[in-house]
Parts: structure tokens; C-alpha cells; sequence
């Protein structure tokens, strides 16, 4: 009898061993991780007829933090989930002379389960459509200053006439990049990298009407050329009760040189409304230890009406002292091709710093 | 069609056999050390892992002495001859 109990505690320790083992080796996989970043700046204003400052969030990075937790399932297979919002108290694109202030409020960006693995990456929930930020691959190192989304800073402030009278138009619905159907939720699907191509489809639903994207991405180190990376990107919206479907076809491309200088192109055209409306960009910079500078210039066509234009050009810095922070400058100047329309000059310095 | 000519453009450069690189959007939050996290860049937790890393610790550290040289067969030996020369020594009297 003693025997048998002794031989049965074995048989239990020993499957109680196995059994521990094999938790710590699901438990030593699982990690969990809290980052975040503040983006805030001062911006000076003038519209031609009055000017102003305002304390802003950068749309062009926000204020937001993240928590996100993966764990291996099976080697060579990894679950994921992400859970990121921001928190921008008066948005760079939404303050206008009107409105200075506009307090803060969570909204989401990412809340994201994801599978990859050697078959690549499928995810599921609110997160970016396989085509979101095609239109604005830049490694210049001042996107935080400047970049393709032009209207991102200042996007809210109105064009006035002569007579000081505010014509209608913003900056935001007169050169948008127009970058596809940014976050939604969606189920998107990434393939592996085949020579530094990789191509990501997504189906989802945004504002309540069914959305797909389709987008091929491209990353490649051309050792003494420097390094390329580029996009293109579709995405299609169904039309609402009475409306019209919404298609935009485009891309960007950014070539940085070993020497520093870099060069990024960008363009999209969205047919929507009974028009089509385009957006070009370009921008030159010049990288050099922990400065970045660059000179940018943006056209929208036929976006808040059809037959107005809206030009763009603007100067970035960027200083990152330290990693963890980017001190910035940005001036730039908008104008709408209307008679009697006003340019409006903008100056913003700020800075982003990550914990 | 202009986008098509920058992804032409792309492909032309990247037949260069050009290796692929991780891209990180620059809207995201910056990759590397953050101010209050050092190095990991973000608050780092491992569930479940006190316990067995305590264990993994030890295994590395017996295989450590196992590879120092107080792990080796010589030193035990040179230990056995000291205990033995005190032995000697305390016997003698």
C-alpha cells in the first residue's frame, strides 16, 4: 500500500512538474508594454486680417499613449492586441480664430487583436486601413514639423477676402492629402516582405458605410544610394442615402541620401462629389547629426470648390537633443487662387517628447 | 497615374537588390528610449515570469560555477589537499 502511494505521488508530482513547465513556458512569452508621448506647441497665426496665438496639440503626431500586450501561441505564431488613444487638447487642425480652445477627449486610434506569423499578419478591430498614411512616407526626420498631411496644422482656419469677410473655404478643405479612410474597423491582412515589397488589404465599415483598401508598401537600403522607401494605396466607400461613393487612388514616395539630403514626393486623386480633387506635395530636406531641415510645398486642386486651387509652401526643423525628444520649428504659408483672397502665414515651435 | 510612376520609380531603385528595412511611420510614437523608461522605451511587464526567471537565474548561475574554475575537478582536489594538510597539521600535535 505505502508502495502504491509513493508510486501515485510520483505519477502526480511528476505531471504537476509537467504541467508547470509547460505554463512557464506560455507565461515567459507574454509581455505587456505602457508607452506614450506629449506633442505640444505654441502657434502664432495671421490671416490677413487678424492674428493670434494658440497652445496646440500637433495633429501631425498627438498626444496619446499605448498599451499593448503579445504572446507567443505557438512557436513561430504570435497573438497580439494593441489599445492606443489619443488625447489632444485643442487639436492643431481644429482651433480657428473662432474657437481657440477646445478641451481634450479621449478618441481611439488603435484597438487592434492581431495573429502573424510566417504567413504574415491579419488583424482585427479599430486600426489603420491597409492604405492609411500611403500618401505620407517621408524619412526626412521633420514630419513632426511638416509633412505631406499640410493640413494638420492650422487645417481649421478660414480664408477672408479683401474685406476681411471669411470666404468659406479652410485650410483643411482646400489641401487635404486626402490619405484614404485613415482608422476604421476593419479586418486587414498584411503579406510577409518579398523583396522589400509587402501588400496589405483591408474590408471594413466607416462612417457606417463599408470601406475597402488595398496598398502596396515598399522599404529598400540602396547602401551608398541611401534608403527608399514608398506606397501606394486604393480605398473605395460605398455611397450613403443620396450620396456618392468616395475612391481615392494614391502614393508617396522618399529617397534619403547617406549624405543626408533627402527628397519626398507625394500625390493622391479623390473622386467624390462629382469631382475629382488632387494633391500634390513635395518636399527637399537635409538631415545632419541630430538636426533635420527641409523645404516643403503642397497644391490642392479642385477640393473646396471646383476650379479653386490652394498652394502651400513651408520651412521645418527639427532637434533631437536626446531620443526621447524633438524640439521643432515650422513657418509656412497658405494661399486660395479666389480674388481678393488672403494668405495665411503660420508659425509654430514645439516639441514631442516620448516616456 | 503620377502615384503609379512613384511606385515605378520605387521598384526600379529596389531591382538595385536593395535589402528591405523596417520603416516606422514618423506620426507614431518615436521608437527607442523613452524619458521615464530608459532604454525599453516603455513600461515593460512579464506576467507570470518572477517566479521561473528566479529559477532560470540559479540554473545559470550553477552552470557559471560549473564553468569557473571553483567548479572545476582541480580545485575540488586542491580543497581536498587543504582539509587534508589541516587535518594533518591538528593530528600532528
Amino acid at each position: 500500500m505505502p508502495n502504491r502511494i509513493a508510486v501515485i505521488s510520483a505519477a502526480v508530482g511528476a505531471a504537476l512538474l509537467a504541467l508547470s513547465g509547460q505554463a512557464y513556458a506560455q507565461a515567459t512569452g507574454i509581455e505587456v508594454r505602457l508607452s506614450g508621448q506629449v506633442n505640444r506647441a505654441i502657434m502664432h497665426v495671421d490671416d490677413g486680417e487678424d492674428s493670434n496665438q494658440f497652445f496646440v496639440d500637433n495633429i501631425n503626431s498627438s498626444t496619446r499613449f499605448r498599451l499593448s500586450a503579445t504572446a507567443p501561441l505557438t512557436p513561430g505564431l504570435r497573438l497580439g492586441a494593441i489599445f492606443e488613444p489619443e488625447f489632444p487638447s485643442n487639436p492643431s487642425n481644429a482651433v480657428s480664430m473662432a474657437t481657440r480652445d477646445i478641451a481634450a477627449e479621449f478618441n481611439e486610434r488603435h484597438m487592434d487583436v492581431f495573429l502573424e506569423g510566417g504567413f504574415g499578419k491579419v488583424s482585427l478591430g479599430q486600426g489603420d486601413g491597409a492604405a492609411n498614411g500611403a500618401t505620407e512616407v517621408d524619412l526626412s526626420g521633420t514630419a513632426v514639423a511638416n509633412w505631406a498631411g499640410a493640413s494638420l496644422i492650422g487645417g481649421g482656419f478660414g480664408f477672408r477676402g479683401d474685406a476681411g469677410v471669411f470666404l468659406g473655404p479652410t485650410i483643411g478643405g482646400s489641401i487635404s492629402n486626402q490619405d484614404f479612410e485613415s482608422r476604421y474597423d476593419r479586418v486587414r491582412y498584411d503579406t510577409p516582405k518579398f523583396g522589400g515589397f509587402s501588400l496589405a488589404g483591408s474590408l471594413g465599415s466607416s462612417g457606417s458605410q463599408d470601406v475597402r483598401e488595398l496598398a502596396l508598401w515598399y522599404t529598400g537600403d540602396l547602401g551608398g544610394l541611401g534608403r527608399l522607401a514608398a506606397a501606394l494605396g486604393f480605398s473605395n466607400q460605398d455611397a450613403p442615402v443620396g450620396g456618392t461613393e468616395d475612391e481615392v487612388v494614391g502614393g508617396s514616395v522618399s529617397w534619403l541620401h547617406g549624405s543626408g539630403l533627402n527628397l519626398t514626393l507625394s500625390h493622391s486623386q479623390r473622386e467624390f462629389g462629382g469631382r475629382d480633387r488632387d494633391f500634390l506635395y513635395a518636399k527637399l530636406g537635409y538631415k545632419f547629426g541630430r538636426h533635420a531641415i527641409s523645404l516643403d510645398w503642397g497644391k490642392g486642386e479642385d477640393q473646396a470648390a471646383a476650379g479653386v486651387e490652394s498652394d502651400m509652401i513651408g520651412l521645418g526643423y527639427v532637434w533631437a537633443p536626446v531620443a526621447w525628444a524633438d524640439i521643432y520649428a515650422a513657418v509656412k504659408r497658405h494661399s486660395l487662387d479666389v480674388s481678393g483672397a488672403e494668405d495665411i502665414s503660420l508659425f509654430m515651435v514645439g516639441t514631442r517628447v516620448k516616456f | 497615374m503620377k502615384a503609379l510612376g512613384l511606385l515605378a520609380l520605387a521598384a526600379a531603385l529596389g531591382g538595385c537588390g536593395a535589402a528591405p528595412f523596417d520603416y516606422h511611420a514618423a506620426s507614431e510614437i518615436k521608437q527607442g528610449p523613452g524619458a521615464f523608461t530608459g532604454n525599453d522605451g516603455a513600461f515593460v511587464f512579464r506576467p507570470g515570469q518572477a517566479k521561473p526567471a528566479a529559477a532560470s537565474s540559479e540554473a545559470e548561475e550553477f552552470e557559471r560555477w560549473k564553468r569557473s574554475a571553483e567548479g572545476s575537478a582541480e580545485y575540488r582536489e586542491f580543497q581536498d589537499w587543504r582539509e587534508w594538510r589541516e587535518w594533518k597539521q591538528r593530528n600532528a600535535r
